[in-house]
């Protein structure tokens, strides 16, 4: 059989799955098929739909620990905008989501729907697990399935077989191959394979191309219980020659891991396949239809079954640190920046890649790494498809923290699994591990300057003028606290009065003049120099007293007869006595000024005067308040 | 020469000089009275502890020369129970605490040593130091820029600090209203600027005084003190442990109950432990 190269591109899977092509249909002929369903459906939909039911199937109740079981969650009668299940998380099993998909049903008039979500559940650790209540969410309603119970034992509890590499079946070999225009069939790349291990499951179409095929529907996958089942890709069309006719071909294949040991069977796979009835067209077929769609017949294909022999993984030279991972793998590890600053996060991470079932692969072995704190920061699975077969990475990331500065070097992170092509097991470690970390302290900060090394991470040391700063616990200083902080209040006090003061005597200039006089008084007697002649002495002694006299009586004394002095001073009320020794004073000062006497009289005057004025103050005070000035 | 006359040129040159005489005795007063506010911080501190004190400190101080720790915290102590207290008598006691092994007191005292004297740079190195070998991790709170740095500016001010501040601004005040209503035009006119300033920084120095007030009523008042303390859920043996706290971790203290005490870390975190698992800390002086 020659194979050619695919045609065109891939096309969708469902393609082949009953999907209606009507690019192979005539036109009217389609148009009225849909018109058909449509009123069909429009017809169904208001039959209704029963009470919406969860219901959960698991294809195995009892597995070990690697293992892999498939979990069914199917929702009837939900409506479209039913939230998918939420599957708690339990610790000990990986659940990974595997798709889902709309099963549609009218069966007597009655119409019915129902989604099938499927998850692939991973045993990671012994023990018996309840898993649910699943629960699904529609229209604000919570419906709760019943949980499912999974028993997990220890790993590599069943019985060894025989050490037998899989035997892969020749591509398109035509023996056993019917001879017809139209026929299907299944191909597997091994018929024995170990616990996890991957095999490549493909279903075959093949359609001599003198053959019309109107339609394809009813197309059933190949069961495969046992197993935990991945697409790969979309559906392949190519052409091949077979004993010297072409077919076209179409191809789906996937990936299966056997999930328990033990000899396992691959179902039949079913398609019916829709051609020309060309005995009814002769036959007098419509016209108007062109014979299409009532002049075709449906031609069932059922491939055979076929079995695989499962074999559990080898109990000798298993590893210690092993926890059943299966396939062909590498690891790398590597840090997400070039340097680490010490107390500072930094993550670790591992990928593990290669060939075999990526979601189930387990965390590697993480050392005991010294100088560091680890927290553990999750797990991210991407899978492709490549060459037919399934590869894909998956990442550990772990966060660490230095909590020392200088070269950190850590030991490998190592991974054990099992390796189906070779038959044995095998540990892989990432390369070393190694970065800088920097200290905690800054640089001191200019060109070239270094950082300091913290080395240490002690206390300072205590002080020894301890005796300096010492006060009483409860020092009783309260209300002398107070006290003295009351003194601002005082000086605002004092200030509030001057200023009052200070805008009486500017309304009233009078009586500014009396309240600096005796002041004004005392200054010109200080300024007066005994040492002069004693004219200039007795002139200045005169001046002083008529000023002062003036701003006291609010007169211009200069100018006045004695007579008039001597009336104005009686008037404020001054005694005669008084009255008498300033006349006699201002007299000796004019004798003395004009005439020649008492210049020997200087010092004792100057000693009178200053008396004099203290005297004159406080009579011309009480005369003043007895005035009410 | 008229009276009125000879007093007027005089009033020109008497103007300026009379201007620096009232400036200089102004800021002489000032100095003076300020001087006088500070009395009163100073009255304790020119006091001479006493022989006994004196010498407890002198034995702690040669203990720890000596790595006896636990004989040093003795003495330390001993001074504190004769009635006396500083920062750095606390600080010594939080480094002999350290020294001796017991993580939980250290705490407590450097926390001490740290509300008396905030800008102490030693005191809070060990504080940090200390801190970081406690085993519990609380979870740190998440706070913008601008909050740290508030929140930086008034850890490094002690109350009494802050009500110095506002004494000093009251007096300040006090001068400066003083010197507007007795001091001539030109005067006046600076005195209204300064007046303006008082009054501002007198504004700014009682929000301080209100956030130090916040700060301190939600600062945690207690320390674990036994290597590890079982929170339970209510203050009985038989109650449930909730957590599990260990020596040198931070936390509200709450009524107490005989022989227990409420304590919480967040509103989630609450529960009862015994009071010998926890030291309360001294509450902040507000005067000077």
């Amino acid at each position: 059989m020659k194979r050619h190269q695919p045609q065109a591109t891939s096309k969708p899977q469902q393609g082949l799955g009953g999907k209606f092509r009507l690019e192979q249909m005539r036109a009217p002929a389609a148009l009225l098929m849909f018109l058909f369903l449509v009123s069909a459906a429009g017809i169904a939909a208001p039959a209704g739909a029963g009470e919406p039911r969860i219901r959960t199937e698991i294809n195995r109740s009892q597995v070990s620990v690697g293992e892999v079981v498939v979990l069914e969650v199917s929702l009837e009668n939900f409506s479209r905008r039913a939230k998918a299940p939420q599957v708690p998380k339990t610790e000990g099993l990986e659940i990974y989501d595997a798709g889902h998909s709309t099963n549609i049903s009218w069966v007597n008039g009655k119409f019915s729907s129902s989604i099938i979500y499927t998850y692939k559940i991973a045993a990671r650790k012994e023990g018996t697990y309840s898993l649910g209540p699943i629960t699904v969410e529609d229209k604000g309603r919570l419906y709760r399935g019943e949980p499912v119970t999974l028993r997990i034992t220890a790993a590599g509890g069943q019985a060894p077989a025989s050490r037998q590499g899989g035997t892969r079946q020749s591509d398109h070999s035509t023996s056993g191959a019917p001879a017809t225009a139209l026929f299907a069939r299944i191909e597997l790349d091994k018929t024995q394979a170990y616990l996890d291990e991957q095999i490549v499951l493909r279903f075959l179409l093949y359609q001599r191309t003198d053959i019309r095929l109107y339609e394809i529907t009813g197309f059933e996958p190949p069961t495969t219980e046992g197993f935990w089942r991945e697409d790969l890709g979309p559906q392949r069309d190519y052409r091949v020659e077979i004993d010297g006719n072409y077919y076209d071909v179409r191809e789906i294949a996937w990936a299966l891991f056997p999930t328990k040991a033990g000899e396992l069977e691959i179902g039949p796979g079913r398609i019916v396949c829709h051609v020309p009835d060309r005995s009814r067209r002769r036959g007098g077929g419509s016209v108007f239809f062109g014979g299409s769609i009532f002049g075709r017949r449906q031609i069932p294909l059922t491939t055979e079954a076929r079995r695989i022999q499962v074999k559990p993984l080898p109990q000798h030279d298993r590893p210690e640190g092993f926890t059943g991972t299966v396939g062909e793998y590498e690891i790398d590890a590597r840090f997400d920046a070039p340097e680490a600053k010490q107390g500072e996060p930094l993550a670790l991470i591992v990928s593990v890649r290669g060939s075999g079932h990526v979601q189930t692969i387990a965390e590697p072995e993480w050392p005991q790494w010294e100088g560091l704190r680890v927290y553990d920061s999750g797990e991210a699975v991407s899978v492709e498809k490549k060459d037919g077969r399934v590869v894909g990475e998956k990442t550990f990331t772990q966060v660490l923290i230095p909590t020392r500065s200088g070269p950190l070097s850590l030991d490998p992170v190592c991974l054990t699994f099992f390796n189906p092509r070779q038959e044995r097991y095998a540990a892989i470690c990432s390369g070393p591990l190694q970065i800088d970390v920097h200290p905690l302290i800054m640089s001191p900060g200019g060109s070239g300057a270094e950082g300091i090394v913290a080395l240490g991470d002690d206390i300072l040391y205590i002080r020894t003028d301890l005796l300096e700063g010492l006060k009483p616990s409860r020092p009783d200083q309260l209300s002398w606290f107070w006290l003295v902080h009351l003194l601002p209040l005082g000086i605002v006090a004092g200030a509030a009065w001057f200023r009052r003061h200070r805008l009486v005597l500017e309304r009233n200039p009078s009586l500014a003049r009396r309240a600096g006089a005796a002041k004004r008084m005392r200054a010109r007697l200080a300024r007066i120099n005994t040492g002069e002649s004693a004219s200039r002495v007795a002139g200045d002694l005169s001046e002083a007293f008529e000023v002062y006299l003036s701003d006291w009586l609010d007169l211009e004394v200069r100018g006045l007869r004695r007579a008039d002095l001597r009336n104005a001073l009686a008037d404020a009320w001054i005694s005669a006595e008084l009255l008498q020794q300033t006349l006699s004073l201002l007299d000796w000062a004019d004798e003395v000024r004009f005439g020649a006497g008492g210049a020997g009289e200087i010092r004792q005057r100057m000693e009178i005067s200053a008396a004099l004025v203290r005297e004159l103050e406080s009579a011309l005070r009480g005369s003043a308040l007895g005035a009410g000035l | 020469m008229s009276h009125a006359c000879q007093r007027t040129p005089m009033r020109g040159r008497g103007n300026a000089a009379g201007l620096r005489r009232v400036t200089m005795r102004s800021a002489y007063l000032c100095c003076c009275l300020l001087s006088l506010a500070a009395l009163p911080s100073a009255a304790g501190a020119g006091m001479a502890p006493p022989q006994s004190v004196v010498e407890s400190i002198r034995e702690a101080g040669a203990a720890y020369e000596a790595s006896r720790y636990g004989e040093a915290v003795e003495c330390y102590r001993q001074a504190l129970a004769l009635g006396w207290c500083s920062a750095a008598l606390y600080y010594n006691l939080g480094c002999a605490s350290y020294k001796a092994g017991r993580i939980g007191w250290a705490v407590a005292y450097f926390e001490e040593a740290r509300r008396l004297s905030p800008r102490d740079p030693n005191i809070r190195h060990n504080l940090r130091t200390v801190t970081s070998k406690g085993r519990d991790r609380l979870p740190e709170k998440e706070s913008s820029r601008l909050l740290g740095l508030l929140s930086g500016l008034l850890d490094s001010y002690s109350p009494s600090d802050v009500v110095r501040i506002i004494v000093a601004l009251f007096w300040l005040g006090a001068l400066v209203l003083a010197v507007h209503w007795t001091g001539r035009e030109a005067l006046r006119r600076w005195s209204r600027w300064g007046l303006a300033l008082v009054a501002l920084l007198v504004g700014l120095s009682t929000i301080g005084l209100m956030l130090k007030a916040y700060q301190i009523a939600s600062a945690p008042s207690g320390v674990i003190v036994v290597e590890e303390a079982q929170v339970r859920s209510g203050p009985r043996e038989g109650e449930t442990v909730q957590f599990v706290l260990h020596a040198g971790t931070l936390l509200h203290m709450g009524r107490p109950a005989g022989e227990w005490r409420e304590v919480w870390i967040s509103d989630q975190m609450r529960g009862w432990v015994t009071e010998e698992a926890v030291v309360a800390l001294i509450k902040p002086r507000w005067l000077p």
